[in-house]
């Protein structure tokens, strides 16, 4: 990084002193500060195919979005695909990225963070980025998805005649469980009588478990639900079963139409642009955190054969009101599922306890351990 | 809780379809003597071929038949090596199962995650779907399970009560009998084979045309290993094949119910349920102390060379 | 003689040359085979070896790279092999290393501290002993009432990894971690690299049991014995050997060498128990076990081939090559090299040439 620094550094004295002694322009700080992106070369590291449908198709629109914004080509951009979560292969792409000169690398995948953090201690001029909690070495990023999926929660209760609504979730871990509090209070937010039964398919993706989930919920007369699992096949069995849900990583509408409400779509852009600049101005610092909600903890356009337009307004006011910060989702009083109390009224969770989620809130049926 | 009763009984017959076709078809495969451990492999380029020829021709006729063509086709490889090179049939069979995932990867990956529009609906059968209970359970399903209903029956039929079926048990038992009575040996393990590695594609196609309608890199999802293990559990019959994969999908739709009914437990553990279950029927069924003739086709696995008969 | 201008002959003998000349011709027809499908996409197959072969073995960085890939396979090739002497189909490699992982990492993670040399020994114990009881199950089972062990240890994996799950996930999570893996295991059980050429040490490791295993094979009774039994159980129950004790043995023996995956991964590579930690090791050694003809020599070299092949996969996706390739190669060749194993067996003659009774070496 200290290298990365120097060298713009450099170039922008250089350009500094030619400019001084040729034309004497006032500007020239002006002209050394306006940066061209387009020679920044990015690597980015999935565990799947970047077309898989859910989280690494999410987290690879975004990055592409970013760099469309930025005028970086689409050349630019290097991608390492089905990068197992285990050291070996981590490393070994990194040093493929590495002998390609990206000046920064993105981990995709929460399990890539203890290797990319060894590997980024080694090589300090590549910046990484590494989706997932604070790690050392690595710049973090993450999104606050409970925040989305506190309007999925709001809006499936709205919908719901009954007060029991549904969650299929993939493996217990923190993100899966902040996505589950969050539909759980949003729904608690709508209907102070909402629970959520909770049903784990544990594997992030078999087409089968997941279906079984989705029709275990249903068996329990459950009709709408809220997930958190990579393939559509949720969707699709809410859809042969008369039952509704909310897409989750990406838009799933198209899916299965007669299904899908709306979908909490992860929405990267903001953050990889602002790692983008950071990384070309020089700025990047291994230090950075971002926990982004708001715009980054996306919903996608509503199913508008499916969402009547009140409950539509009612979900956008609440986009707002979580903005403005009227209300907070993780804000007090707040128990867990087993009657301990996590934040007392009047206060609000710290971020590591958000971060960290582990608890279930005091409305879902399950257990997350 | 009847309606609860019928959900798991229809998910489980649904889930054993999706296998059964592989199961079935190893049957046949295993009967002539030629084992195919690599199930998964060709259920994946049986899934992404009936999807790819879906997604661009919007037909699903013509994807049943590219899928049953794959299917033969490979299974005309699989008979090449291991009946004419008389390969080891294990390691075939890996052979397989490491190709065919690897290559429905590659060719699948431009149409990965997207929806092909069209898949296998649901048709409720006039009159029989009326029936209360039985007809929610066994008559509102898609083609592929009406269509396993007959070939249940159908392959039992053959196997034991028809000559092709008799010459079929004899050709894993005793090859060269057969071979000295006059009857090719050859081309029939390569017939049967082909059959059997067709059926296995089109327990992928359940899965791309019928489950779902998208397609996804090892989508299968482990279903080719549970197929093959219901082969020796059945005892090399396709009624046995049929009860294994009900029992089988049974459990683990249970395992994940009892989440919502008994939970406390980790639910890993009831993830390991059906496995832990399909072993247990294993020894029961299987087991030496039974002292029973155990049908394993004597020379399955074997290396039929005329030369050295 | 019959009409044919071409006809097959068996084979009496194979010389070594021709059992070294007869896999590399049939691995480099099956790089024509996969070829046909990268050139499909529009991309030269010259391209993509060259870059596969100088990225993974013409540098150092490399060959340890390689190195290390294969490791876990290695050992698992190994396991494979050791069972396949007795015929027995042991595709449990991948649970049994889970549970070589599982137990091993129990003891480095929450064991007692002592003095280094005793923990190194008692974790590679713990991890073959995790490994053997898991292979045992199926061992017993075989021996005792015959159930097919293919299909038990097959069930066997998914229960194993299940278990890994549930413990990477739920108990041995470290603090603060969002992904199923453990806490790092202490300093001192770290496998240190080879100071000269950086090269993880876990290959000696490797290196050794391979040699044992030859030798366990090929000079002792029990080897000789084993060789029977692979011959003809029958032969061997007329002889007086006890095939069911050497059943359950060599079952046991396979799965703690499988185990053993889980202490050079560990030890020598994560660091960490990790829920990913086999990632289909178990399987890839089956293949790797048949490639090497089972001699366990050949294995570690098949292995580090094979490891090669992995990691240069990430090198020519830069090339635009999609990553499914390394697996899809490994399965052109596998199929090239079983079909070529019949030439090795049989030899095409020409009866018009006159050559046909030309020695067979």
């Amino acid at each position: 990084m200290k290298k990365l620094i120097s060298v713009f550094l450099a170039v922008a004295m250089v350009a500094a002193f030619l400019a001084g002694c040729t034309s004497k322009t006032p500007n020239a700080n002006e002209e050394a500060a306006k940066i061209d992106y387009s020679t920044v070369k990015i690597g980015e590291i999935t565990s799947l195919v970047v077309n898989d449908g859910g989280w690494c198709q999410a987290t690879h629109e975004s990055l592409l979005a970013a760099m469309e914004e930025l005028g970086i080509p689409k050349e630019n951009l290097i991608v390492m695909e089905n990068v197992a979560e285990e050291q070996v292969a981590v490393k070994n792409a990194y040093d493929a990225l590495a002998g390609e000169g990206v000046n920064l690398i993105i981990g995709a995948s929460a399990g890539y963070a203890t290797f990319l953090s060894d590997l980024a201690a080694e090589n300090p001029e590549i910046v990484v980025a590494q989706q997932g909690d604070k790690v050392d070495n690595l710049i973090g990023y993450q999104i606050r998805n409970y925040e989305g999926m506190f309007l999925a929660g709001y809006a499936s209760a709205l919908m719901s005649e009954t007060d029991t609504l549904g969650f299929a979730g993939s493996m217990s871990e923190a993100s899966v469980r902040a996505a589950i509090n969050g539909y759980a209070l949003g729904a608690k937010y709508a209907n102070p009588n909402a629970k959520v039964q909770l049903v784990w398919a544990n594997s992030w993706y078999d087409v089968d478990l997941e279906t079984q989930s989705a029709k275990t919920l249903i068996n329990q007369g459950i009709k709408y639900m809220g997930m958190e699992a990579s393939s559509p096949a949720i969707p699709q069995t809410c859809e042969q079963n008369g039952a509704f849900c909310i897409g989750y990583n990406v838009d799933m509408q198209a899916l299965a139409p007669k299904a899908v409400l709306f979908s909490y779509v992860w929405n990267f852009t903001p953050i990889f642009k602002n790692i983008i600049t950071s990384v070309v101005d020089g700025t990047a610092s291994s230090d950075t955190y971002y926990y982004e909600g708001g715009e980054c903890a996306k919903i996608s356009a509503f199913n508008e054969a499916l969402v009547p337009k009140e409950i539509q307004d009612k979900v956008l006011q609440a986009k707002e009101d979580i903005a403005s910060g009227k209300i907070k989702v993780f804000g007090g009083e707040l128990k867990d599922n087993k009657g301990t109390v996590l934040v007392a009224q009047g206060e609000t969770m710290s971020d590591d306890q958000v971060n960290a989620q582990e608890f279930l809130v005091e409305n879902v049926i399950g257990s997350w351990n | 809780m009847t309606a609860f009763l019928i959900s798991i009984c229809t998910s489980a017959i649904v889930y054993a379809v999706s296998i059964l076709y592989a199961s079935i078809g190893e049957v046949f495969s295993q009967r002539a003597g030629i084992m195919n451990l690599g199930l998964e492999g060709i259920m994946l380029m049986g899934a992404v071929s009936g999807f790819l020829s879906v997604y661009y021709t919007k037909h699903l006729a013509i994807g049943i038949l590219v899928v049953i063509l794959v299917g033969a086709l490979l299974g005309l490889l699989f008979a090449f090596l291991t009946v004419t090179l008389q390969a080891d049939q294990t390691v075939c069979g890996m052979a397989f199962l490491i190709f065919g995932s690897g290559l429905s990867g590659f060719i699948g990956k431009n149409v990965t995650g997207v929806a092909s529009g069209v898949k296998f609906e649901t048709i409720e059968i006039p009159l029989l779907s009326q029936i209360p209970i039985l007809g929610d359970i066994f008559f509102k399903h898609d083609l592929f399970v009406y269509a396993m209903y007959l070939i249940i029956p159908l392959s039992m039929f053959y196997i034991y009560k028809t000559r092709p079926g008799l010459i079929l048990r004899a050709l894993g038992e005793n090859p060269a009998a057969l071979d000295t009575s006059g009857i090719n040996v050859f081309a029939l393990r390569y017939a049967y084979v082909m059959f059997g590695c067709a059926m296995t594609a089109i327990s992928g196609a359940c899965i791309s045309l019928s489950y779902t309608n998208f397609w996804n890199e090892g989508m299968t999802g482990g279903k080719g290993w549970i197929a093959f293990s219901l082969v020796a559990f059945s005892r090399w019959n396709p009624g046995y094949a049929a009860l294994g994969a009900l029992l089988f999908g049974g459990i683990s739709i249970v395992g994940i119910n009892m989440q919502v009914y008994l939970p406390g437990v980790p639910s890993q553990f009831y993830g390991m349920l059906p496995y832990a279950a399909t072993i247990l029927a294993l020894i029961i069924t299987t087991g030496s102390f039974r002292k029973k003739h155990t049908e394993e086709p004597a020379a399955l696995c074997q290396k039929y060379d005329r030369e050295s008969r | 003689m019959k009409p044919f201008s071409i006809r097959l002959e068996k084979r009496q003998t194979v010389s070594l040359r021709k059992q070294i000349l007869n896999p590399i011709l049939f691995v480099l027809l099956g790089l024509v085979l996969s070829s046909i499908f990268i050139a499909a996409i529009g991309i030269s197959p010259f391209a993509v070896y060259a870059k596969m072969v100088s990225y993974s073995f013409l540098n150092l960085r490399g060959i340890n790279g390689s190195i290390e890939a294969a490791l876990p396979l290695i050992l698992c090739g190994l396991s494979v092999a050791l069972a396949f002497q007795m015929n027995l189909n042991n595709i449990g490699a991948e649970g049994q290393y889970a549970m070589g992982a599982i137990f091993g990492g129990s003891f480095a993670l929450f064991g007692p501290s002592m003095a280094t040399p005793i923990q190194m020994i008692l974790m590679f114990l713990l991890c073959a002993m995790g490994g053997a009881v898991w292979a045992l199950i199926a061992g017993l089972l075989k021996a005792h009432w015959n159930v097919n062990e293919t299909i038990v240890t097959l069930m066997l994996n998914y229960i194993a990894l299940l278990f890994l799950d549930y413990l990477c996930y739920g108990p041995w999570m470290a603090p603060k971690q969002t992904t199923a893996i453990s806490a790092a295991i202490p300093k001192n059980l770290y496998l240190p690299d080879i100071a000269a050429t950086k090269t993880n040490s876990g290959i000696l490791i490797a290196l050794v049991i391979a040699i044992a295993l030859t030798l366990f094979l090929h000079y002792t009774t029990a080897g000789y014995q084993i060789h029977v039994i692979q011959r003809s159980v029958k032969t061997a129950e007329y002889a007086g050997i006890n095939v069911k004790r050497y059943i359950i043995l060599v079952l046991a023996l396979s799965g703690a060498i499988a185990g053993l995956a889980g202490f050079v991964q560990v030890t020598g590579v994560v660091h960490r128990v990790q829920a990913q930690l086999p990632g289909g090791s178990g399987y890839t050694g089956i293949v790797i076990a048949y490639l090497s003809r089972f001699h366990p020599l050949t294995v570690i070299l098949v292995s580090i081939l094979f490891g090669g092949l992995i990691n240069s996969c990430a090198a020519v996706q830069i090339m635009g090559v999609p990553s499914q390739i390394a697996t899809m190669i490994q399965g052109c060749i596998m199929i090239a090299v079983i079909a070529g194993e019949f030439f090795n067996h049989y030899q095409l003659t020409f009866p018009t040439k006159e050559r046909e009774w030309e020695v067979n070496e």
